[in-house]
């Protein structure tokens, strides 16, 4: 796989010494601290520190080695990066497969001038070697220059492959799109950080505490607060929660999306920049988009906000686990349809709200199932509550919680139904659901590589079924929930160009492969 | 309900293999008999567990139940595929119903499968995949011969095709 070139081989900037040397630092904090507040009494604290303290080094001394064991070079047509002293691997990614170029700057590396260089492939097995690499450790001009040539050379060899692309948003003429806007810290202060912040700050905490063997200077600290306000407690612990999970989401949004700007290449490619301690900057392709998600949780679509997300193709799982290829925070609504049709260079979001492309209704059946579905969830909450006032003595009273619920989960039901839509309209597939988080789902047919009908018994008996449309990119799977059978069936024969699939019989002209 | 919702897709041509009935049924039955040792030898050797596990094998053993009573025969009726010069087209399930079309453009693998209860039946599974992670189409119960033709074929005809498919 890998070539013969004269290239020379090149190798990361000594500076990582450095860098691993004070990122060893800085990690062996926590173990001076545990130590400091140390009980000597308790094993499991003991180890701990101990632990602290090998995890401290073991990493960094793995990054220095990296100075020595790591080259690489472009050759007209690989990536090539070759690893190890003793036992050599070498990884050759060709160029005409690179589909994204991320940069990230930690901290320590920043201070250094240095940065880490991601290459994404798109592969979406774990297991595949020319899935990514990644260059830890590049000084930063080196890693910029290197950024833009591997997209040029990624662009030449695609441009067979690269639609027309058509602004929808103004942009300057240094090619931005959108800065920073400090009023979507409300949407980040309004998201899911507010229910979980509390949570993973409050357990962050009490794990550090107890590992090192003072877990109960917590608990006894909000006993003491509980007993001291009383009645006001419950109240009070609520705004607390709330509070810190507000903070939580403007830590978050602060600190990852600091700097933020969107630009447009003279090439035609992407690049988000954002990061207070860890700088990001994000590369990619207007030929990798293949749709584009808007989704809004409860809160933040009260609040006028919502989330457009890029449907790429050639982003890795790590970088979708990470983040690392998150291109647009929550803005306002009209900002995100904006943002989005500018980067799938149509209009789709736009015709959408303005009535251009309108959503097809789901069947009535639809409502039944939505309303069933929520009233058989009730259900089973009462039955659980018959069975335990029966056999367990809970009381009886508790029954009348879920009856209460009744009415709201009928409502939450409707609501179900009525955010079901969908459109195949011109080369798109408009998909949207979620009474609770809506989200709406554009697809370019392009990227469409396959179609699912799927039927429950119940759903036979409905006449209804769901389109799963299948696709390399994002999520690699989209629905359309409980369209007409007669819908379903139509869009898979269209989505795959196979007609005959819609048709009663199976055609007797078509040529079969074998048998 | 006699809604108007129209017909679900055509059954594709053809059928699989009618040994895959049997297949189907061994396989049931070998998870059958797993389910009924994992829990009842436990529950000779141990006598405190006992009614646990008997209790919970009974529940499972009654899950996989109609993997051997019904889904063999049910599976053999729906189980239905089709390869024509464009796209790979399957039917399955014996509870739900599932429709999978992939066009042969965005087809990126092709392979027979066959695993040690095929071979003793003589049959094989192929499974097809797209550039999604979402999606194959995994036809099982074939006969061995003409899975390997339809692989064979199915190569041949994808690789016509340009692009990396996504």
């Amino acid at each position: 796989m890998t070539e013969q070139s004269e290239v020379p081989w090149e190798r990361l900037d000594p500076r990582i010494v450095l860098a691993a040397f004070l990122g060893a630092l800085v990690r062996l904090v926590p173990a001076a601290v545990a130590w400091w507040l140390f009980d000597q009494t308790d094993t499991a604290a003991r180890v701990t520190v101990a632990l602290f303290a090998a995890i401290a080094l073991v990493h960094p001394a793995n990054e220095a080695l990296k100075y020595w064991k790591v080259r690489y070079r472009i050759t007209p047509t690989e990536l090539q990066v070759r690893k190890g002293l003793a036992v050599r691997s070498a990884h050759a990614v060709p160029l005409h497969r690179i589909r994204t170029v991320d940069i990230t700057a930690p901290l320590i590396h920043r201070l250094l001038g240095l940065a880490v260089l991601t290459v994404g492939t798109g592969s979406n097995l774990m297991a595949d070697p020319t899935s990514g690499v990644a260059l830890a450790g590049l000084r930063a001009p080196v890693a910029a220059s290197l950024r833009s040539r591997l997209v040029r050379e990624a662009e030449i060899a695609d441009e067979v492959e690269r639609a027309p692309s058509t602004a929808t948003a103004p942009v300057q003429d240094d090619g931005t799109i959108v800065e920073l806007r400090w009023g979507w810290v409300v949407y980040a202060m309004s998201g899911v950080w507010l229910l979980v912040g509390a949570v993973s700050v409050g357990g962050t905490l009490f794990g550090m505490a107890s590992a090192i063997g003072r877990g109960d200077w917590l608990t006894n600290g909000v006993a003491v607060a509980a007993a001291a306000l009383g009645v006001f407690a419950a109240v009070v612990g609520l705004v607390a929660f709330l509070v810190v999970g507000a903070i939580a989401g403007a830590t978050t949004f602060v600190t990852g999306w600091w700097g933020y700007r969107l630009a447009r290449e003279p090439g035609g490619t992407f690049v988000a920049t954002r990061g207070l301690f860890t700088t990001r900057s994000f590369t990619a392709d207007r030929a990798r988009m293949r749709g584009i998600t808007l989704s809004a949780s409860p809160l933040v679509r009260l609040l006028g906000g919502a989330l457009a997300r890029p449907v790429m193709t050639g982003i890795s799982l790590r970088q979708t686990m990470n983040e690392s290829a998150a291109m647009l925070p929550t803005t306002s609504r009209d900002e995100a349809v904006r943002l989005g049709d500018t980067l799938l260079g149509t209009p789709v979001l736009a015709a959408l709200d303005d009535g251009t492309v309108r959503l097809v209704t789901h069947p009535p059946a639809a409502r039944r199932r939505a309303v069933a579905r929520w009233v058989i969830a009730d259900a089973v909450v009462a039955g659980i509550l018959g069975i335990g006032a029966v056999l367990w003595s809970w009381p009886v009273w508790l029954l009348a919680v879920p009856v209460a619920l009744l009415p709201g989960c009928v409502l939450a039901g409707r609501a179900a139904y009525r955010a079901l839509g969908h459109a195949l309209v011109d080369d798109h597939l408009y998909l949207r659901r979620g009474a609770v988080v809506r989200r709406t789902d554009v697809l370019e047919v392009r990227g469409i590589s396959g179609a699912t009908v799927t039927q429950s018994p119940v759903q036979r008996w409905l006449g209804l079924a769901h389109l799963v449309a299948t696709t390399a990119a994002g999520e690699q799977a989209y629905r359309a929930v409980d369209v007409a059978v007669r819908d379903a069936t139509a869009l898979a024969a269209e989505l795959t160009a196979e007609p005959s699939v819609a048709a009663p019989e199976a055609p007797a002209d078509t040529r079969t492969l074998s048998v | 309900m006699t809604t108007p919702a129209g017909t679900p897709p055509r059954p594709p041509r053809h059928q699989v293999d009618p040994r895959a009935v049997r297949y189907w049924l061994t396989s049931g039955l070998i998870s059958l008999v797993t389910v009924v040792v994992v829990a009842v030898v436990p529950a000779l050797l141990w006598e405190p567990v006992r009614p646990w596990f008997l209790g919970i094998g009974a529940l499972v053993a009654l899950l996989v139940l109609p993997r051997v009573v019904v889904a063999p025969w049910l599976r053999y009726r729906t189980h239905r595929w089709e390869a024509t010069d464009t796209a790979v087209y399957s039917r399955t399930g014996w509870w739900g119903r599932e429709w999978r079309i992939a066009p042969l453009s965005r087809v990126q693998t092709v392979e027979a499968k066959r695993n040690v209860l095929h071979q003793a039946f003589g049959l094989a599974a192929v499974s097809v995949t797209t550039a999604s992670a979402q999606g194959a189409i995994v036809i099982d119960g074939l006969d061995a011969t003409v899975a390997d033709d339809l692989v064979a074929a199915l190569t041949t005809a994808t690789e016509q095709t340009q692009g990396d498919a996504t």
